[in-house]
């Protein structure tokens, strides 16, 4: 009871103080009795020991809690609103979003019907525009981001969880979430300045002359810009999400977890790696959503690096283009034509709902991993 | 008494109303300017120097891409669209109030990186090689096509990397322009477009990562314009003309270009045709291209007014090598120019041609 009585008036008094119209006169002839009622270990006799007194408190506490619950209501009600525009408001922009791209897109979407989606033809000057191509890249590039980035953070936060000197941990996380905040275009001119000529004068040699003599996929011609370069520097900026939420992942493992698997017996590489990275997989994933969402999206940096050729890549030398660089590209020139501005568009709506539905599946996913456990705070990506 | 006050009230009032003119008359005139990336140095040296010899114009200049300006300059969200394409027989169609003035040449050249061939031999190129190139059907630079019209030049057996621009580009237009001109082949399969489908190749944003793709790139060619050629003291090669002769482009070669254009009589009055190839000369550079400003006929009388100012300012003290030289343009004639310009003018402020106003 106590208890109750003092939150009440405590958010009595707040309101108070914020809704200057009401008459102080009523908050102050009341809480005297009431401050001292709910702080029962300062007096010996607490209110329910005296009946007389415990019926006059109880009476001074039903018009309380009338006063409270009616102002609490007001206010309430004001939150409540406010609260209301703020959701409603997010509501409204994404059906904005939505509807104004659909609308725009719609020329293009009735033109070419479901085809446009496996038409690898993007010809403006025809009027024939297809997705496929840039579908197909941008599948590359984070295709070989994602394949890049989840070893080296998965190894990089078990490291830093089990094995790593107290004193790097906070280093190396601080610089982690230093890397995550680092501007794309930042990472572009990285690329440019120190990917492309390591790949072109020595990786790519390097792959053609070992892998490509038995498999073409590893043959080519040794520009450096490509969906290598792209892909890897996207996997780059990936790194540091997947890194991040896996290592909190690893510190959340039960401690008797732990204890259980070394009672049994496990060395510690076992533990690590029966136990507590099996533990993680859900935080894993999670993680792995939240990368592809950043690197399917990727502009600036991809399109320095990625060569944009609208061709389909057969080998990992090749150049390519994405859905994102070909609207960072053409797309103020694309608004001359309704048509070849609405076939743009429609490729956005496409980026648009490959991460919504990547999003939907990996939240399915984890809700039946962890039984909705973790699954809240994946679902933002 | 009663005078004095009247009087009074009457000088605030002339205050008030000197002071509201003069607020007026300082932001009198608001031009915007907006579109080709291309012609963006140039327009911000101008606008630079016109708002100091105009007080009381003020002028704000945006990069923002040929399309945006024609589209925006139709639909008066902005005064001046930039254009580094003239208006195609669709966009005319399609922004019938638009008038195009010419007020800058410029060009596309081919620059290249092959190894061993070092910057003073001159490398000759014609339009279907070239477009065979562009096309991927032509892959080694020891070609044989490639050798026919450099017989003195020892090429090596080494790939051929197309590079491109990935924007939409006015470079793109002229360059595409002139393999459309001169290659059935280009034309039939891919034609002249701010931003083609290329069909090999790798696509770089800007001009200036062109030229450090071609520069780091062994076996590279790509194109750029003249004021790249400049910068960065590169090496272009003598594409054929018309009449069979191999020039290489300088600011000298593209007005050559220029003034046989203003000197055709059959060339049309709204400047709505290209000129890359269709020219006779000997020193006469064969991928040569106007830069447009994009006025709508629309425009209020008294922006308009301002604007044909700004325009006879730009073609006669604005042609001045500080201003279009310096920003990587070749200066255009004015004498040529008059009378088609007049027609324009005529058109866009009826019965307000050079005559009445002249520039200043």
């Amino acid at each position: 009871m106590g208890v109750t009585l003092e939150s009440d008036t405590e958010s009595n008094m707040n309101e108070g103080q914020t809704l200057a119209k009401e008459p102080l006169s009523t908050l102050s002839a009341v809480p005297s009795p009431t401050l001292s009622a709910s702080s029962p270990g300062l007096q010996p006799n607490t209110p329910d020991s005296t009946s007389e007194q415990g019926s006059r408190t109880k009476s001074v506490l039903r018009d309380l809690r009338k006063v409270s619950t009616q102002r609490i209501h007001r206010s309430e009600r004001i939150f409540q609103g406010t609260l209301l525009v703020g959701g409603l408001f997010v509501l409204a922009l994404f059906a904005t979003v939505l509807g104004v791209s659909l609308v725009e897109a719609w020329p293009s979407i009735t033109k070419f019907g479901w085809s446009f989606l496996w038409t690898s033809t993007w010809n403006p000057h025809r009027h024939i525009f297809g997705a496929w191509t840039y579908i197909v890249g941008t599948f590359w590039v984070t295709g070989i981001a994602l394949l890049f980035a989840i070893p080296i953070a998965i190894l990089s936060s078990l490291f830093l969880s089990d094995y790593s000197p107290k004193w790097l941990v906070g280093a190396v996380s601080t610089l982690m979430e230093m890397l995550a905040g680092i501007p794309s275009i930042v990472f572009g001119a990285f690329g440019i300045i120190f990917m492309v000529p390591l790949l072109r004068d020595h990786v790519e040699p390097f792959l053609a002359n070992t892998l490509g003599r038995h498999w073409d996929f590893f043959n080519g011609d040794a520009m450096g810009y490509g969906i290598l370069a792209a892909g890897l520097v996207v996997g780059i900026m990936v790194i540091p999400l997947v890194a991040t939420v896996t290592r909190d992942s690893l510190v959340m493992v039960p401690r008797e977890t732990v204890e259980a698997s070394y009672a049994l017996g496990s060395t510690k590489a076992e533990m690590v790696f029966f136990v507590k990275l099996p533990a993680v997989v859900p935080g894993i994933i999670g993680s792995v959503i939240l990368g592809f969402g950043r690197a399917i999206g990727e502009t600036m940096a991809v399109l320095l690096l990625i060569g944009n050729q609208a061709s389909i890549p057969t080998s990992i030398q090749d150049v390519g283009y994405t859905i994102s660089s070909l609207l960072a590209n053409t797309f103020t020139y694309a608004v001359i034509d309704p048509l070849y501005s609405a076939a743009e568009i429609e490729l956005g709506l496409i980026l648009l709902v490959i991460s919504l539905v990547v999003n939907t599946l990996g939240r399915e996913l984890l809700m039946k991993l962890m039984g909705g456990r973790l699954a809240g705070s994946v679902g933002g990506g | 008494m009663n005078f004095v006050k009247r009087s009074f009230g009457l000088a605030a009032a002339l205050a008030v109303v000197s002071v509201l003119s003069g607020v007026g008359s300082a932001h009198a005139t608001d031009l915007t300017i907006s579109g080709s990336t291309m012609l963006f140095p140039l327009e911000q040296v101008w606008a630079n120097a016109y708002m100091k010899s105009h007080p009381g114009v003020h002028i704000s200049v945006a990069s923002t891409g040929s399309g945006f300006g024609i589209s925006n300059a139709a639909n008066g969200n902005i005064t001046i669209g930039a254009s580094d394409a003239y208006l195609t027989k669709d966009l005319r169609k399609r922004y019938e109030s638009l008038a195009s003035i010419p007020v800058a040449f410029d060009d596309t050249q081919v620059i290249y990186n092959i190894p061993g061939i070092g910057k003073s031999k001159l490398i000759r190129m014609d339009g279907p090689v070239l477009a065979r190139i562009f096309m991927g059907k032509i892959r080694f630079w020891d070609d044989k096509a490639i050798r026919a019209i450099n017989p003195s030049v020892k090429f090596p057996h080494q790939r051929i990397k197309v590079i491109h621009r990935a924007d939409a580009s006015g470079t793109t237009f002229v360059f595409t322009d002139y393999l459309s001109q001169t290659s059935k082949e280009w034309y039939d399969e891919i034609g002249r477009d701010l931003s083609p489908s290329w069909p090999v190749g790798s696509g770089y944003n800007g001009s200036d990562a062109v030229v450090a793709a071609v520069m780091a790139t062994p076996g590279a060619i790509g194109y750029v314009g003249l004021g790249w050629i400049n910068e960065y003291h590169l090496s272009s090669m003598a594409l054929k003309n018309l009449d069979g002769y191999y020039v290489v482009g300088s600011v000298k070669t593209i007005r050559n270009a220029g003034k046989a254009a203003l000197h055709d009589p059959t060339f049309p009055d709204d400047f709505n045709r290209s000129i890359v190839w269709n020219l006779h000369g000997k020193d006469v550079y064969p991928d040569a291209n106007f830069e447009f400003w994009m006025v709508s006929t629309s425009l209020p009388a008294a922006t308009m007014l301002e604007v044909k100012k700004m325009i006879i300012w730009a073609l006669t003290k604005g042609q001045h090598e500080k201003y279009t030289v310096k920003t990587g343009f070749a200066p255009l004639p004015f004498a040529p120019l008059k009378p088609r310009l007049n027609k324009i003018l005529n058109r866009l402020l009826p019965g307000n041609s050079l005559k009445i106003e002249s520039g200043g």
